[in-house]
């Protein structure tokens, strides 16, 4: 719960019915992550992806909006406990580039497995190194307004 | 009807990391507010408070309208809906991925573990 950041845009906590090694290697090789990756209607059609930390990955999708393109960067390998990376749409018509943070943590729970999702939005490379990215504290009382 | 042109949302990002900032929109809520009254609860300078203005009103943010001397500023709220229809898009992105993760890895399991435990009855 300590490392919660009060910055976080989004979190998903999911519990998967499989040992920790198995859920981690599913996110570690484009053969295997391009059959999950992407909610039903989307599909991954080509891409490229270096999986250490500083390699860069890149999706190609076809979505019922058309064809998309996500991509970023690993900053953090952990094996089997943490994968993190930059996160960014390319050419997402509706929203101007926005960069933020993914990082997915493992736990193991007996024979499950919980998995920790949090993204953050940073404006620029320059606030993520002040770790000013921290927007969103009182987002949704803000939101709630609206 | 045509839609108004989207705001930079990195803009909005950056505006709204700040707490001083979130504070003054929380305050402000749905009313106007002059400058003075905006800064009173902050233990800040005028100039201090209407340079984090400037940064909300760049980002769309804020509205000022200025009657003579006097600024007053009041919240835009769709920078800020837009900021959550842009969450809620990764939301649905990423829900629905792990859902079919979840398919992925009970495929992987089954080959694993063939059929040891889901076709045998157990006994009462």
């Amino acid at each position: 719960m300590s490392s919660t950041p009060t910055t976080a845009i989004l979190e998903i906590v999911r519990t998967f019915n499989a040992p920790r090694q198995v859920v981690f290697d599913a996110f570690t090789t484009f053969d295997v992550i391009k059959t999950w990756f992407g909610p039903e209607k989307c599909q991954v059609q080509s891409g490229t992806m270096d999986f250490k930390v500083g390699g860069e990955y890149s999706f190609n999708m076809l979505t019922p909006g058309g064809l998309m393109t996500v991509a970023g960067h690993y900053t953090d390998i952990t094996p089997p406990e943490r994968i993190a990376f930059t996160w960014r749409w390319l050419d997402d018509e509706d929203w101007n580039p926005l960069h933020s943070q993914i990082t997915i943590e493992f736990r193991e729970q007996g024979a499950t497995t919980e998995m920790r999702f949090v993204q953050i939005g940073f404006p620029s490379e320059e606030s993520r190194n002040n770790h000013e990215h921290g927007w969103c504290g009182s987002f949704d009382k803000l939101g709630a307004r609206c | 009807m045509p839609r108004a042109p989207k705001p930079d949302l990195d803009d909005a990002f950056f505006a709204l990391s700040d707490p001083t900032r979130r504070s003054i929109l929380e305050r402000l809520g749905a009313r106007e507010a002059g400058v003075t009254e905006i800064a009173e609860p902050h233990d800040m300078s005028l100039p201090a408070i209407s340079k984090h203005l400037r940064v909300l009103e760049q980002a769309g943010l804020i509205t000022r309208r200025v009657e003579g001397r006097q600024h007053f500023l009041r919240v835009n709220p769709d920078p800020l809906q837009q900021a959550k229809q842009w969450i809620e898009k990764q939301r649905v992105f990423w829900e629905g991925s792990f859902d079919r993760l979840a398919e992925h890895l009970e495929r992987v399991t089954a080959q694993t573990k063939p059929a040891a435990k889901s076709t045998k009855p157990r006994k009462p």
